[in-house]
């Protein structure tokens, strides 16, 4: 991976649009040696996070110029014969262009992005070992557990007790989960259920006995209709919730870690540079590469916490990271 | 939950509560099991933790706040609402066996209470719920289920920048629970010597509407209802304060976008309450029917997380019926002996309603700025043949408009700048000035100074009393059908309003893990406080308006901006978790009355104890056993209409529960015992005698 110099971190932080990207990507990635393949990139609709996904990659392959390598095309409107003519990969993005492009049985491997690890996983186990290694691959828009009990460390400088609900969607991640706690010597209580109904009785009997609730994507448990709940309970407790999305802190939670499009393109664009020339064959899938941050000042300050700048946080976590390897 | 029962519920819900709005919010749709996808992580989600919601910290607060939470009202055992009060410092509360409006408490900061204590903001919901009648809440008519309160924090100081009109002495600010919580059913059901209660709470949602609908029951057996020796070889008259208690409560919430809430309240609490005593022929054992019943709906925009604009509208109606033909006998006055008189030979009704319109918009316009700003309308009106002499509506209008401002110059110092500036059709325009400060001197130690004034608008029927009793004579013989009018009361229209100037120093400490220490001392300055005296007609006097309609040799009771009163207070609460599993919650007061005219009969001195003190103690034995312990004291009062000096009073209070599964499903049981030591103490009058009182409850989820 190419460096990644601290002027573009900062730029980053500031930015998360096309400056930050166009910043990193003139600063970072030093004049190709290897053309990057020709690539389709299927997005799962038009605009919101796709396009936005879509433009940063293509201004970020650009800055190292790299024009024209990317055509874009719709995951419902592909007709895979034409559109894949002449490319070597195929960048999806979202989970239903991953699905619909694995799904066309192409040459071309296929590399998920803004895509959830458990989605990727079970296309994978869909598609039951049927597809040659290197053909299938994701970057995933989850964060390594390190960054959520990192976060969780910043937010929570005194606390020892985090606790978190599993569900389903989650269940796997709770050796993940242990490891990075027992790392930052925090101890977890965790919560595993298995409907939706028992999310709330969960929660009842989790929140008096941790300072802290770190919340990890599960269909069952962080649904549309819960969060109101969730972060009202936890408030009601006064336990701050450490989320994985900007959408939770502006709904309520305490802060979050997270991918944005911008900084998943960065990622994407970096890996598509390093493939090594001739047919091409993906590494296996990995966590988003870097994170953003946010708090939410009002919501920290009732709770009584006062947490350093954005800029000291994230690059606490980061440095967390870094020491773990 | 299954979806049929979900459903039927909630399509009737939906119906009353304007939410048929179906498939309004085409948002990203987020995963079921199995279906996470990047919606998840990045579909925009509604502002839940809004800056209206939001708690401040305790060191940035401008006001002294007691702040009683859910876990402290099933700790504290309380029965009533009312009840729980008795836990805020410098509160006084008193269970009184009224017996002309209906049986139920006295809640009033600093005392200089009367039967309907009415210098006092309550607010549900940001609803003001005192009645427009005689200017305080009737307790027991406001439909509101115990276990549907998230928390209660009371303002202990004037504060009518930030909770409107009537923010006097002190403001209680109830705030239910947020139906989003509470899905599901549950059922709790009581019973023991204050009588029965059955509560059946239903709750349910989708993706974009919550809703919550209480249905309660409760026979309420009121005090001990025997005589009760007092000594001096005298006992109190038995009490007839019995209360039959229906109430039904919804609650809901629609969101339309990311941005858009609309919620929506309906209450309702009828039923019947005794009143009476045997000791007043005019006024005998009779049954009311009582009828409180409120719409509200709120629309919120979250323009941003420190955004938002809401404009409210409820309204409020309260209806007293009673019957006394069949009762009222004939009374002897004299050489005279008198029919029953007019209004109370027929039936009668009380009706006192409200509506009001209300704009707020929060915002911070700076980063060290935060600014709440609004306006509201409002009209009161009561009818009451019996109060008012008359079977139409008499009105009250007011207008305000609000602002206070939250500005933090540097870490270490905030300062509140507030205000509210009212008009109304008969005391005219005046602003109510609220100045806090608070400064951080050491890490948890914030010091707080604050001065403000607020003003406290005569209720209608202080100005506008006309209570005219017309009774006829039936003996002797000669006399027969001559009139007798006797005036009992009567208003005033050019009362000033009641006016208060509050001086507050506080200290703050806060304690680790969540504990606090509040230090606080006030002296506040009220003037033009209106009274009710009487005044005899006598010959010489019959020219007089006041004596116009009434007969010579009787008693009018009049209004007036009487009394003055300085009152000098001492405070002091401490919140502290103990060992993990122990909490305590101890208050003290000491408040002293400084009269300055020694117009009131009886003196304002006595009209808040000198000190009492609160305690509530719990501990968590296991995860499935708590229990705790309830200590309630106050020195000798005598409150205006109580009529009696009172010695000290004491209750302990103990509560056990235990949380266990019945079947698959939470539950717990729990004894209460009120009065632990039976102490046979009164409060507020001689005849309200506090006795043991036990019950158990039990509350299942399912």
């Amino acid at each position: 991976m190419p460096p990644f110099t601290a002027s573009c971190r900062r730029c980053l932080r500031r930015s998360r649009g096309l400056l930050a990207v166009l910043c990193v990507a003139l600063l970072t990635l030093p004049a190709a040696q290897a053309a990057v393949p020709q690539m389709v990139l299927v997005l799962s609709e038009r605009g919101g996070v796709y396009e936005a996904f879509a433009d940063a990659f293509e201004a970020t392959l650009s800055g190292i110029g790299e024009n024209g390598r990317v055509r874009r095309v719709l995951a419902s409107e592909a007709a895979p014969e034409t559109a894949l003519a002449g490319s070597e990969l195929i960048v999806a993005v979202g989970v239903q262009a991953m699905r619909a492009a694995a799904g066309w049985q192409a040459a071309q491997p296929v590399l998920g992005t803004l895509v959830p690890q458990r989605a990727f996983e079970q296309l994978q186990a869909e598609s039951g070992g049927k597809r040659r290694p290197g053909s299938l691959s994701a970057i995933w828009i989850d964060q390594p557990p390190l960054r959520l009990l990192g976060l969780f460390r910043q937010i929570l400088p005194e606390a020892r007790r985090a606790g978190v609900i599993l569900g389903p969607d989650s269940a796997a991640r709770a050796a993940a989960l242990q490891r990075a706690a027992a790392r930052l010597s925090i101890e977890l209580t965790m919560e595993t259920v298995a409907t939706e109904a028992e999310v709330m009785p969960a929660l009842a009997r989790l929140l008096p006995k941790v300072d802290g609730l770190l919340a990890v994507p599960d269909g069952v448990v962080y649904r549309r209709d819960s969060v109101r709940g969730i972060l009202l309970s936890t408030y009601r407790h006064q336990k701050p919730l450490i989320a994985f999305s900007q959408s939770y802190v502006s709904a309520g939670a305490t802060a979050a870690v997270f991918s944005t499009p911008a900084l998943s393109a960065l990622q994407v664009a970096e890996l598509v540079r390093a493939l090594p020339p001739g047919r091409v064959s993906l590494p296996p899938p990995s966590p988003a590469a870097y994170p953003a941050i946010a708090i939410n000042r009002q919501v920290a300050r009732s709770l009584g916490l006062e947490p350093p700048v954005d800029a000291l946080v994230q690059k606490a976590i980061e440095r967390i990271v870094e020491e773990s390897k | 939950m299954s979806g049929a029962r979900r459903g039927g519920l909630s399509a009737l819900v939906g119906a009353l509560a304007f939410m048929c709005a179906p498939g309004a919010l085409a948002g990203a749709s987020s995963g079921a099991f199995g279906n996470l996808s990047e919606a998840d992580f990045f579909a925009e989600l509604p502002v839940v933790l809004s800056a209206t919601r939001l708690r401040q910290p305790l060191s940035d607060t401008p006001a002294a706040i007691t702040v009683i939470d859910r876990q402290m009202i099933r700790d504290s055992g309380a029965w009533d609402v009312a009840d729980l009060f008795r836990l805020v410092p410098g509160m006084y509360v008193a269970y009184n066996v009224d017996r002309e409006v209906v049986p139920g408490h006295v809640v009033s900061y600093h005392g200089l209470a009367d039967p309907y204590a009415k210098r006092m903001q309550i607010l549900v919901d940001g609803r003001t719920v005192y009645t427009p009648l005689f200017g305080g809440p009737v307790w027991s008519n406001i439909p509101l289920a115990l276990d549907d309160i998230e928390r209660v924090e009371v303002v202990r100081g004037p504060n009518a920048a930030s909770y409107g009109a009537n923010s006097f002495l002190g403001v209680i600010n109830i705030i239910t629970r947020d139906p989003a919580e509470t899905h599901g059913n549950r059922l709790s059901l009581a019973s023991g010597t204050p009588g029965s209660d059955l509560v059946w709470r239903h709750g349910g949602g989708t993706e974009n509407s919550d809703y919550r609908l209480t249905l309660q029951w409760r026979d309420d057996r009121g005090y001990t209802r025997n005589p009760v020796p007092i000594g001096d070889g005298r006992s109190v008259y038995p009490r007839h304060d019995d209360k039959e208690i229906h109430n039904l409560a919804l609650r809901s919430s629609h969101r339309f976008n990311a941005r858009d809430e609309l919620q929506f309240h309906f209450g309702y609490s009828g039923g019947t309450r005794e009143a009476g005593s045997l000791a007043n022929p005019l006024l005998p054992f009779h049954e009311k029917d009582v009828r409180s019943q409120f719409a509200m709906l709120q629309w919120q925009r979250n323009l941003a997380p420190d955004n938002q604009l809401s404009l409210r509208f409820f309204h409020n109606r309260d209806t007293f019926r009673q019957d006394l033909r069949g009762l009222v006998g004939s009374t002897d006055f004299g050489p005279l002996t008198l029919a029953p008189p007019m209004p109370l030979n027929g039936p009668l009704s009380h009706v006192a309603e409200r509506y009001d319109l209300e704009l707020q918009h929060v915002l911070a316009p700076t980063a060290a700025t935060r600014l709440v700003w609004g306006a509201g309308l409002r009209q009161d009106g009561v009818r009451s043949r019996l109060y008012f002499n008359s079977s139409n509506f008499r009105r009250f209008r007011q207008e305000n408009l609000f602002a206070n401002l939250e500005w933090r110059p540097q870490a270490d110092w905030l300062l509140n700048l507030g205000t509210m500036v009212e008009h109304n059709d008969s005391t005219g325009t005046r602003a109510s000035p609220r100045l806090g400060v608070n400064f951080r001197v050491a890490d948890g130690h914030t010091l707080r100074a604050i001065v403000s004034r607020a003003f406290r608008n005569p209720v209608i029927f202080e100005q506008q009393a006309d209570s005219l009793w017309r009774f006829s004579v039936i003996a002797p013989a000669a006399a027969a059908g001559l009139p007798v009018p006797f005036q009992y009361a009567l208003g005033r229209e050019n009362l000033a309003p009641e006016r208060i100037d509050s001086r507050e120093i506080g200290w703050l400490v806060e304690l680790g893990s969540g504990g606090s220490l509040d230090l606080k001392f006030s002296r506040d300055h009220l003037r033009r406080l209106v009274e009710m005296y009487e005044f005899r007609c006598a010959a010489a006097t019959m020219a007089l308006p006041q004596c116009a309609a009434s007969t010579p040799g009787t008693d009018v009771r009049l209004l007036d901006n009487l009394g003055e009163v300085r009152i000098d207070a001492w405070e002091v609460q401490w919140q502290q978790r103990l060992w993990q599993r122990t909490q305590l919650h101890f208050g003290w007061a000491s408040t002293r009355i400084h009269d300055r005219k020694n117009s009131l009969r009886d003196g304002y001195e006595r009209m808040a104890p000198r000190h009492s003190w609160n305690l509530l103690l719990a501990h968590q034995f296991a995860d499935d056993w708590r229990a705790s312990l309830g200590a309630y004291w106050m020195k000798p009062v005598a409150m205006a209409g109580g009529s009696d000096a009172l010695p000290s009073w004491r209750r302990w209070d103990l509560r056990v529960a235990h949380n266990f599964r019945l079947g698959n499903l939470p539950a717990e049981v729990a004894v209460i015992v009120q009065n632990l030591h039976d102490s046979g103490d009164r409060e507020f009058s001689r005849d309200n005698v506090s006795s043991r009182r036990l019950w158990t409850s039990l509350k299942l989820d399912f």
